[in-house]
């Protein structure tokens, strides 16, 4: 196959292959995708920690290379926390277990009785090390060879719980309880932790999730949330609204742009409601079509109408008048020329008109939906989770719009090309 | 009916016999309720709860400048640090300038997401907010640990900006039972209207919710469409309607509610842990410009600036001052630092996370000392620069009766259900074991004192209202003894919630009246055999023009 992709790439009209014509409306696309990966990727880092209690893995520990996507509890026994010092806050707290010391960065973690209770960030198991007994020095002779045998625990496996012996000075002294519950004591676990440290991303989590971030929130989404009847709740709300529009601008655009002197009584009207902040008017609707469906309807209607009525009039008025002196040299009458050339000529361009307004819609559904938002629609979600969040999910609710909108004009699109065949030829 | 119900039966008709001896026996042996101080202050440091803050500060900062930007809403409870800045643009005559050092940027955000986006974004290094709507911004902004909010000061008291107006045939909380209401949604009306509705042990799905953005839509929703019933709005709008439209009145605002919306700022996380002695500039700044206000001429002056930064007229500006109580050192300190309190910090921020929770809005808050920060109120209260400043926001009260008190229908009721222990009154009655005899160290009811924290929670907020207090007995003994000893039975019942929630909470003794109202209400008429339910005390606010 030849590459065509940038041959002739500023020929004027040359056309392009369809192939071609994906390739390239991906790519800005999946351009803006690398840019939000690249500004929502930060720094990972590994820690160590000692194992423990997971929360949600009470029964069994979770296996290495365990993706948390939540963050989680862990529980660790038998340790404690020391705080960052005012000397160097940047620190962060340490986690003393068995004398070993943990660095906990910005992980947050408190006392929780004789345990610690920390918060993992997001991340994963990377694997589990065993730590080798401590290996407790004498001088001349191991201590283990003093004491070959682990002292049987009668409590069935059940450690015992003692400070850590880190001093050999104790060791010495080899037959002493605690030379030989350390012993006793099976070695400390440890883990490794893999995380993403999110403050190093160029734009915070709080402002724009990942995208790994929002494609998690997915599920959630479509089923707690009912993202398919939200989105039906909408369509159909635009489509209604449509209707009403186009059943209102249709009649006047046709006299407007037949009758000079119906222009000139709608003309100006027409003019300063395509200059008015739309916005503004959410509760004029409310006090005229109360709190139910009418006021979203009706308003989106009016954002349609005040859309689609100049476009229509100047499809009309772009019908050459050679046809019409045609028609009446002809001896049409006047019903005539409107229904039997005006409309006709005129109708490609009016739908047209209609497929490129009605994207506009989806624009109004936020101010629509902002008045009895408990009734559904992708509004209504945008707007709830902007205050509370989920946050991923404002831009989930963005892509299904964005796809709802290819799909939409696509069929526009179709019915088009079966309606006026003569129009998609290839010129 | 099971073997506590036979119990009491069998006790009743022994009281009935013995009644003088059953009063002279249950009078002096209350145990003592452990909890008689005035204040008790946390004991953990707030450094060792807060989430630690990690990674370079991202907040936008000028050295030479120093300008911190605070946005605030169109609210009377800006008015202390309007007047401590000088106006609302950075300048050299503050407060915080000439004491502190930096520069303060008043910039007007009323929209609390936009307001938030900018906080998120690192835009401005403030936040401002209701409490409730930090228990929502929260869990979002602490994913990223420099854009965690801390919360130093308690700004005001919303004290009549906020309230509710219903169409004139709702007198009650529990006539909103099956009705519809509108409010906004997330915003400290949903709070305000689900707290009520849950207080008065209305299920949140027993009312119709509709949702607005904006208070001010939900009152135009409401004036609107008269098959709405009521709606939760700010001020002026809920003074304006009851004037404008026929058949509707005011339910209840904060003005009764004075201690139920506390409207607070946050700092970044980061902002806090690099300029700490900013923040405290700001904190006592503020303070300071509560002082201020006291000299008529710069608290005129302090309404021309908020009037110009707002945009509005002076005389609205002014109208706005009885929406909000800006709270001094002494009543901050009450907030953050007293532990028994029942509308500190803690408590409000608990009792909002348990509302959310019903609501279905948060799954799980993020705790409270994971937010507060009163370290700087405790370094202020230690330094002795606020000394003056004492806690007026405390209600009088005139002692009244029962009678007058419920000539007018209680703005709400909450049934309290206490178990006690078979004729006797004493809330902390220990269990008793199969002979009778006292059980040490147990509690007949061991849910006390969640119940009762419940019960202050609501009689707190509800700071300037008279609350009665009315005990019922169950009407298994009706005809068989005099209706006397039920009265009585119940009345100290009554009696002992009452002493039970001044002893513990400190609240001012004649704020209650109490009454027995033995066995003549059933708690459910259509049932009215249901003795389970109707052994109980009622708990009900009335506004505080009825004393």
């Amino acid at each position: 196959m030849k590459f065509s992709l940038l041959e002739n790439f500023f020929g004027i009209r040359t056309g392009a292959r369809i192939a071609d014509q994906i390739i390239l409306g991906v790519l800005p696309i999946f351009f803006i995708f690398l840019l939000w990966v690249f500004a929502t990727s930060g720094r990972t880092e590994t820690v160590t920690l000692p194992d423990g209690i997971f929360e949600g893995y009470e029964k069994a520990a979770p296996p290495d290379g365990t993706l948390f996507k939540d963050r989680i509890r862990l529980t660790i026994e038998n340790s404690s926390l020391e705080y960052a010092s005012e000397i160097d806050p940047d620190q962060g707290s340490v986690l003393v277990k068995d004398g070993q010391r943990f660095k906990l960065g910005n992980m947050p973690a408190r006392p929780f009785g004789k345990s610690v209770r920390i918060t993992l960030p997001i991340g994963r198991i990377i694997d589990r090390v065993k730590e080798p007994p401590l290996p407790i020095e004498v001088p001349g002779k191991k201590v283990s060879e003093s004491l070959p045998v682990a002292v049987p625990n009668a409590s069935g496996g059940e450690p015992i719980a003692v400070p850590a012996v880190t001093d050999t000075t104790v060791a010495s002294i080899d037959s002493t309880l605690d030379a030989v519950t350390a012993k006793a004591k099976p070695p400390l676990m440890k883990f490794n932790y893999q995380f993403e440290i999110v403050e190093t991303r160029i734009i915070s989590p709080s402002m724009l999730p990942s995208p790994s971030e929002v494609s998690r929130s997915l599920p959630s989404l479509w089923s707690d949330r009912f993202l398919p009847k939200n989105i039906l709740f909408s369509f159909l709300r635009v489509s209604a609204g449509f209707l009403v529009a186009f059943s209102i601008v249709f009649p006047v655009s046709l006299m407007m742009g037949t009758f000079s002197k119906c222009k000139a009584l709608f003309a100006p009207l027409m003019l300063f409601a395509g200059y008015l902040p739309i916005p503004a008017l959410v509760p004029l609707f409310m006090i005229l079509f109360g709190t139910n469906e009418l006021q979203k309807i009706m308003f989106l209607a009016f954002g349609f109408a005040i859309y689609l009525l100049p476009l229509f009039v100047k499809a009309l008025e772009e019908v050459d008048n050679v046809y019409l002196q045609t028609g009446y040299t002809l001896g049409a009458g006047k019903f005539q020329i409107l229904n039997n050339i005006l409309l006709p000529i005129a109708l490609p361009n009016l739908y047209d008109a209609m497929r490129l307004g009605f994207g506009i819609g989806w624009g109004y559904i936020i101010l629509a939906e902002m008045v009895d938002m408990g009734s559904f629609g992708v509004g209504t979600l945008i707007l709830t989770s902007q205050r509370r969040g989920p946050r991923e999910d404002i831009y989930l609710v963005l892509i299904a719009i964005v796809l709802m909108a290819f799909i939409t004009d696509k069929i526009w699109e179709k019915v088009g090309e079966r309606l006026f065949p003569y129009r998609s030829q290839r010129r | 009916m099971n073997f506590r119900g036979k119990l009491f039966l069998v006790l009743m008709a022994m009281l009935a016999i013995c009644f003088s001896f059953a009063q002279a026996q249950e009078a002096p042996e209350a145990p003592d309720t452990e909890s008689i101080t005035t204040v008790k202050d946390y004991k953990f440091v707030p450094r060792e709860t807060l989430p630690p803050v990690q990674g370079t500060s991202a907040y936008k900062w000028d050295d030479k400048e120093k300008v911190v930007v605070f946005p605030i809403n169109v609210w009377a409870g800006w008015l202390p640090i309007i007047a401590a800045n000088n106006g609302f643009a950075p300048n050299e005559d503050s407060v915080f300038f000439k004491k502190y050092g930096f520069k303060v940027n008043l910039k007007l955000i009323d929209d609390p997401v936009v307001a938030r986006d900018t906080f998120a974004s690192g835009e401005s290094h403030v936040l401002w907010g209701t409490l409730d709507m930090m228990v929502l911004f929260a869990p979002e902004l602490m994913k990223d640990s420099r854009t965690a909010p801390r919360i130093f000061q308690q700004v005001d008291w919303s004290s009549g900006g906020d309230g509710i107006v219903a169409r004139s045939k709702i007198r009650s909380v529990a006539d909103l039972k099956g009705k519809t209401i509108v409010y906004a949604q997330n915003s400290p009306s949903q709070y305000f209207i689900s707290n009520l509705l849950i207080n008065a042990g209305i299920g949140l799905e027993e009312v119709t919710h509709k949702y607005t953005t904006t208070a001010f839509e939900a009152a135009a929703a409401f004036v609107s469409d008269p098959k709405i019933d009521a709606c939760v709005s700010w001020a002026p709008d809920i003074y304006t309607i009851p004037e404008k439209v026929a058949g509707t009145r005011i339910l209840t605002t904060t003005g009764e509610a004075n201690k139920l919306i506390a409207d607070v700022w946050a700092v970044r996380a980061d902002f806090a842990r690099d300029k700490p002695e900013i923040v405290k500039g700001l904190v006592a700044g503020i303070f300071a410009g509560i002082d201020m206000l006291n000299n008529p001429t710069t608290k005129a002056q302090a309404f021309q600036w908020m009037a110009d930064g707002y945009g509005m007229k002076i005389e609205d500006v002014q109208a706005m001052e009885a929406d909000a109580h800006p709270t001094n050192f002494a009543e901050n300190r009450e907030f953050f630092l007293n532990a028994n309190n029942p509308t500190n910090f803690e408590r409000t921020w608990k009792s909002i996370a348990y509302v959310y929770n019903q609501a279905g809005l948060v799954k799980e808050a993020v705790p409270f000392n994971q937010v507060m920060d009163f370290s700087l109120i405790d370094e202020l209260g230690k330094s002795g620069e606020f000394k003056h400043h004492q806690d007026n926001y405390v209600s009088k009260f005139v002692p009244t009766t029962y009678n007058k008190v419920n000539a007018e229908a209680p703005i709400i009721t909450q049934t309290v259900r206490i178990n006690f222990y078979p004729n006797s009154s004493n809330i902390y009655e220990p269990a008793h074991d199969i002979t009778g005899n006292a059980v040490l160290n147990t509690l007949y009811d061991p849910n006390i004192e969640a119940t009762l924290d419940k019960v202050a929670r609501l009689v707190g907020a509800y700071d300037r209202a008279v609350v009665a207090i009315v005990g019922h007995t169950d009407s298994s003994m009706k005809g068989k003894i005099p209706e006397k000893i039920v009265k009585d039975l119940s009345l100290s019942r009554a009696e002992a919630v009452k002493k039970a929630l001044v002893d513990k909470y400190k609240f001012d003794e004649k704020k209650f009246v109490v009454e027995g109202e033995g066995w003549n209400k059933p708690a459910d008429n259509d049932n009215p055999m249901n003795q389970a339910l109707n052994r109980r005390v009622e708990v009900s606010v009335f506004p505080p023009e009825s004393n």
